[in-house]
């Protein structure tokens, strides 16, 4: 079950740096999800279940991260820059930072679920266990994810 | 099918991704310790920028009688301002209490510690340290020796010693090296070793350090256009990270900026304060970041904002100072470094986490 890990390692950090923006806090995120796994392996049986048990980890992991650091440290906190700060501008170009920029600025919900469509490109089963919502859900929020993006871009779409 | 929205946003994902190098990933670990060691490492940058001189990191525990039973578990050789990382234990009080207050408990991060460390684990990690080649001194500071010498660190801050108890300090070994030693192989070894808190490298934590802070006690950062600070009119949507500007907020005017300066001198604490133009904070900001060239190469002289520097009496306090500071209209933050270095002195030294509220009792 372990080679779960080690098979989306990658994967999984670039999901985690999507949502946290910086790498070490990603791969924080990606390895305290492992280590929580590895403790309740025994009860997850079906690989595609437990992809996708690992999936919410991260993404809870990355909720936290974010929470916490809203809450504990609310001012000056200079962890390092996300990919998506100015500091990083050289790194991706200004057109993809504008769209991560205005990626952030969605509720949650959309973000994750648009994360998991354009850059896995789950199937909305796939991205409705990981999130563990309804399928439905993930189709409307996708959808109204999309709009608002499209909205904050200056694309009429 | 695809729209322009989803093409932008599956090429912008994809480049995010692909920052991310398979061949510089920290290998994955079946110990449930790295969250913790996250957390603190975010404490340390937050206050290691803001706290100037090395030396409140270097300068460990007590002197003299103090440490007669200390002294006895380990060479006599080792001097404390020698250590050059600390390995914290484990205490009843975890730190990680103090610092996750105020996050719901359900949400709080899971606990690095099962209570105490017993006497035998105390002596495991001791052996462990030891046992290092690279090792050439290994010291004990307990909880009596190190809140004797919390009190004496912090005899200025009344708030701390009230809030600090003996039982809120964790023991702790000093450890010295041989020069050219692997003291992250030192570290990394200790990290899963029960009883263990925390390993603290002291070298990680020296060198940023930024002149400017050094020699004034307030700064006071005025008002950028642009700016997504409340204080300066703007709004920010989201929270945390997603944090940006919705509505960006206005510079601090030439008005405003005097209004700030004559209420700096009219204040009798303050023994001298300058004005930091942005080319200064600029220079200041290169010397200080020297050596990460990347963040020099995006950083812009218009991206630094105006401050002023404040440096008051000794033994006065800066509450109300930078109480009516934040009040203010045209400045953006007001940071009192003599609270930012004392937390980051608490961390280093003690390995106790406190919000700066607690340290020093500022409410705004």
């Amino acid at each position: 079950m372990a080679s779960i890990f080690a098979e989306h390692h990658v994967g999984l950090v670039r999901l985690a740096l999507i949502m946290v923006g910086d790498q070490a806090s990603a791969e924080d995120v990606v390895q305290e999800a492992f280590a929580r796994a590895h403790a309740g392996w025994g009860k997850i049986r079906d690989a595609d279940k437990a992809l996708a048990y690992v999936r919410s980890a991260v993404l809870n992991g990355c909720r936290s991260v974010l929470r916490r650091r809203a809450m504990v440290f609310r001012r000056a906190v200079p962890y390092e820059p996300p990919v998506w700060s100015a500091e990083s501008a050289a790194l991706l170009g200004e057109e993809r930072r504008e769209v991560l920029l205005a990626l952030h600025r969605l509720p949650r919900r959309q973000r994750e679920a648009l994360t998991l469509r354009y850059y896995f490109d789950l199937s909305d089963q796939e991205i409705a266990e990981a999130m563990r919502v309804g399928a439905s859900t993930v189709r409307s929020t996708i959808t109204r994810g999309l709009a608002a993006l499209g909205r904050m871009l200056g694309e009429d779409s | 099918m695809n729209s322009p929205v989803e093409d932008r946003l599956r090429e912008a994902l994809g480049g995010a991704g692909a920052t991310v190098d398979s061949g510089t990933l920290r290998p994955l670990r079946a110990q449930d310790r790295r969250w913790v060691r996250m957390n603190l490492r975010l404490v340390t940058a937050a206050t290691a920028v803001v706290l100037a001189g090395a030396t409140t990191f270097a300068v460990v525990a007590a002197e003299g009688g103090d440490v007669d039973g200390a002294v006895a578990m380990s060479p006599p050789s080792v001097q404390d301002e020698d250590a050059e990382m600390t390995v914290f234990l484990c205490s009843k009080a975890d730190p990680e209490d103090v610092a996750t207050e105020g996050v719901d408990p359900k949400e709080a991060p899971p606990q690095r510690c099962k209570g105490s460390v017993t006497p035998d684990e105390v002596e495991v990690i001791e052996r462990k340290l030891k046992a290092f080649p690279q090792v050439r001194g290994v010291y004990l500071v307990d909880q009596a020796n190190a809140y004797e010498d919390f009190k004496k660190t912090f005899a200025h801050n009344q708030a701390m010693l009230d809030t600090v108890e003996v039982t809120d300090l964790p023991q702790s070994f000093r450890v010295t090296f041989e020069k050219g030693a692997d003291r992250n192989g030192v570290s990394r070894a200790l990290v899963p070793v029960a009883g263990v808190w925390e390993v603290m490298d002291h070298a990680m934590m020296g060198p940023v350090q930024t002149a400017a802070a050094l020699n004034w006690e307030i700064s006071v950062f005025l008002c950028k256009k642009g700016s997504a600070t409340p204080a300066c009119g703007g709004r920010m949507g989201g929270k945390g990270l997603d944090a940006k500007a919705t509505k960006e907020g206005k510079g601090a005017t030439a008005a405003e900026k005097k209004a700030v300066e004559v209420l700096i001198r009219k204040t009798p604490e303050v023994v001298q304060s300058i004005f930091e133009s942005e080319a200064e904070a600029y220079q200041n900001f290169r010397e200080a970041f020297k050596s990460n060239q990347k963040l020099l190469n995006a950083t812009k002289v218009e991206d630094m904002p105006e401050s002023f520097r404040i440096r008051l009496k000794q033994q006065s306090s800066s509450q109300d100072i930078t109480k009516k500071l934040r009040k203010q209209p045209g400045v953006a933050q007001v940071v009192d470094h003599s609270c930012s270095a004392d937390k980051a002195a608490l961390m280093a030294k003690f390995g106790v986490v406190l919000p700066e509220s607690k340290i020093c009792s500022v409410g705004d």
